[in-house]
């Protein structure tokens, strides 16, 4: 047997081991990883942060983010120190290519990132809380009541075998329960007490987000929907526990233009109803434009540039945002240009600024040190040479 | 050299929906209903529609992937629809098809060179001729010949949609069917593959069929489209007509939910059209005017009967408006 697969083999034993040890002392459950080892009770860090003479009131803080994963390759270094943060009532976008790492980061938020995936460094801070050092425990009672996911593909995304009515009111009754005993279940199925109430929560919900018919829709199953009702649906069920944050990663992106239009607009207005805070994924320019405050442009597992939606499409810096809005095929004619060259293989990135090797505008400097983030104007900044601190 | 290459007459395509204990034919969905069209050499017809309007069946009937229930396909006055298995043959190498998904639609375990010499198989030519053949399409299509021996799960999704391109006009076809071929992709990847296609249209001559629900890709690829819903042919006409005038109602509301980039591209968009409700089931299709359940401007003879499609200027339009 060689090395690493013994490794492997001895990895994997250990922590059936530690699980059946946990499983006989009661203490919690579950296979001990990573995050309780970082187990430091709850890491309270100051809500309130100073930026220059300004006090923001961030509900959400990316710090120096770096994720790699371990693969049977190699580690692949996936994101790369990225920093985020989203204010309140705010739609921040992230735009990028597919596999720059939108969606890790999204995952590494709620604390549902693959098995092979490593937080190396960095924090995520959730209302003064480090969620990369709370309990399993207390992050499964954040999901669904303070940070809700609405996924991508409404088609895979409900359970085919339960009702509409079923699935949302499990959400409703459920939600921030972690380890829910026999005996909780068994009287809460036949007290029977609220579900009148929770049924007309699911109703009022469904309703809210343009169901027609929400009787008939609460007894169906997902495979007699559309997949515009389906993606409604699931803005619903996100909806459902009136989250502070919400994670849209390209809702409505396997839907027709139509039906896609329809779902933005319906998410922008109950969004902007409730003063929930977005981040919303997607590799659409267009759409970005349509529905975010704040955009994020990330290539590579790093944050390029970073504008006010007006700023960045008015007057977009970094070279990458500039081969990506060239790329867009236009009404006004021309197909689009592509940017040269294609996304870097993540177990070698490019040293220096992770996108030299395709920049027009490359440097001596870019190979070899990686940039920060520069301010241009006001809040638009970028991280590119170009635009500040050459370190000649 | 204009030529009416591929005319399509009233092409219908039923599929029956079983059903019952003696699993019979309870009904029928009728997923492209009379379609009428032509398409000279070397110009590309782009056919839009939301998904499950018939697209893609309009696109495999043309390949015969799909036999018609009823209608006519003549390739160069040739009926391809009346023809057996048999003698369709000389024709498959002129009409070729693209498919959706460069990840699925290449056999994973066979090599590239492989996949590539598939449709010369049934021409009798040297295996040394077609080596050097398919060497000369991946340089047409900017990959290496080292790409030859490799398996598809080494090439990244832009490149393996290259192949799919190299592997469709490998036989010199006439006509290829180009099904949504970079809406698996990327934008910055979209871009290459679309100049590469426009590339190997001017330089061989083909004629593309061009189906995606990219409306703007479409406008920027294509000379003539067809709006499709339910099956139906809703508007034809030049593509720089239907884009700038648009006269069906459903095309106006396709049109007016683009998101767009900038102020100069949305002042080019009609105003705004919410369309109210859902498609209807293709089962149960209405009696008048497919799409009037969800037409702003629907009158009592739209529910009635159905509008035949009337030439308005470059045009040609299916509704009671015109």
């Amino acid at each position: 047997m060689e090395a690493h697969q013994w490794s492997i083999w001895r990895r994997s034993l250990m922590s059936h081991f530690r699980e059946a040890i946990s499983w006989l002392t009661k203490r919690g459950g579950g296979p001990a990883s990573r995050k309780d080892k970082l187990k430091c009770a709850r890491a309270y860090v100051p809500h309130v942060f100073t930026e220059g003479n300004r006090i923001t009131c961030d509900i959400l803080r990316i710090e120096d983010l770096v994720i790699n994963f371990g693969t049977y390759d190699g580690t692949a270094y996936v994101v790369d120190d990225l920093n985020i943060h989203v204010g309140e009532r705010e739609i921040i976008g992230l735009v990028g290519e597919s596999g720059c790492g939108k969606t890790i980061t999204a995952k590494a938020v709620i604390g549902i990132l693959p098995k092979q995936a490593h937080v190396v460094g960095g924090k995520i801070i959730f209302k003064g809380t480090d969620l990369l050092r709370i309990e399993q425990k207390m992050l499964h009672e954040m999901r669904g009541k303070e940070i809700a996911w609405i996924p991508q593909d409404p088609m895979t995304s409900l359970n085919p075998v339960f009702t509409i009515e079923d699935q949302m009111m499990d959400i409703l009754k459920w939600k921030g329960t972690y380890k829910l005993s026999p005996i909780s279940y068994f009287r809460h199925k036949f007290e029977n007490r609220s579900t009148a109430n929770v049924k007309v929560e699911v109703i009022q919900m469904l309703e809210r987000v343009q169901i027609s018919d929400p009787e008939r829709v609460m007894k169906s199953y997902p495979a007699q929907l559309s997949g515009g009702m389906r993606q409604r649906i699931l803005i619903a069920m996100a909806l459902l526990g009136n989250p502070s944050l919400i994670i849209a990663d390209e809702p409505g992106t396997g839907l027709d233009v139509s039906v896609q239009a329809e779902i933005l607009d319906l998410m922008q207005s109950k969004v902007k109803e409730d003063g929930n805070s977005v981040i919303f994924i997607t590799h659409d320019l267009a759409v970005a434009k349509k529905i975010c405050d704040r955009i994020y442009v990330m290539y590579a597992g790093a944050v390029v540039e970073i504008a006010d939606k007006n700023e960045l499409f008015a007057d977009p810096k970094h070279p990458y945002t500039l081969g990506l809005l060239e790329a867009v095929p236009k009404l006004t004619g021309g197909v689009g240009k592509s940017i040269a060259g294609m996304i870097p293989n993540y177990y070698d990135p490019p040293s220096g600024c992770r996108f030299h090797p395709r920049c027009p505008y490359s440097m001596p400097i870019c190979t070899t040190e990686k940039p920060l983030e520069y301010s241009v104007a006001g809040e638009h900044q970028v991280a590119c040479y170009l635009f500040g601190d050459k370190r000649a | 050299m204009t030529d009416t290459m591929l005319e399509v007459q009233g092409l219908s395509m039923h599929f029956p929906v079983l059903g019952g204990i003696l699993h019979q034919k309870v009904g029928e969905i009728k997923a492209v209903d009379s379609v009428d069209f032509s398409l000279d050499s070397g110009k590309t017809l782009g056919i839009v529609g939301e998904s499950g309007c018939g697209k893609t069946t309009v696109g495999k009937a043309i390949a015969r992937l799909l036999l018609p229930t009823s209608g006519s396909i003549r390739f160069h006055g040739v009926d391809i629809a009346k023809l057996s298995d048999r003698t369709f043959k000389p024709f498959r190498g002129k009409i070729q098809m693209v498919f959706q998904d460069p990840s699925s639609s290449l056999n994973s375990r066979r090599r590239i060179g492989d996949l590539l010499l598939d449709p010369l198989r049934p021409n009798k030519i040297p295996m040394r001729e077609k080596r050097r053949r398919a060497l000369e399409l991946l340089e047409l299509v900017g990959l290496s010949g080292d790409n030859y021996y490799r398996y598809p799960h080494m090439l990244s999704g832009g490149q393996k949609q290259r192949i799919g391109i190299a592997k469709a006009v490998i036989s010199n076809p006439e006509l290829v069917i180009l099904d949504e071929p970079t809406s698996a992709l990327d934008v910055s990847i979209q871009a290459q593959i679309i100049e590469l296609l426009q590339q190997i249209q001017n330089e061989l001559q083909i004629a593309y069929i061009f189906i995606s629900h990219n409306i703007i890709l479409v406008r920027n690829v294509a000379q003539e489209v067809l709006v499709m819903y339910l099956g139906r042919v809703m508007e034809k006409g030049p593509a720089d007509v239907i884009f700038t005038s648009p006269k069906h109602p459903y095309t106006i509301a396709l049109l007016s939910s683009i998101p767009t980039l900038t102020d100069e591209e949305a002042s080019l968009l009609p105003t705004k059209i919410h369309l109210a409700g859902e498609t209807p089931p293709a089962t149960k299709l209405p009696v008048g005017c497919r799409f009037a359940a969800r037409c702003p401007f629907r009158m009592v003879k739209c529910d009635q009967t159905e509008p035949p499609l009337v030439e308005v200027g470059q045009q040609s339009v299916r509704c009671w408006l015109y």
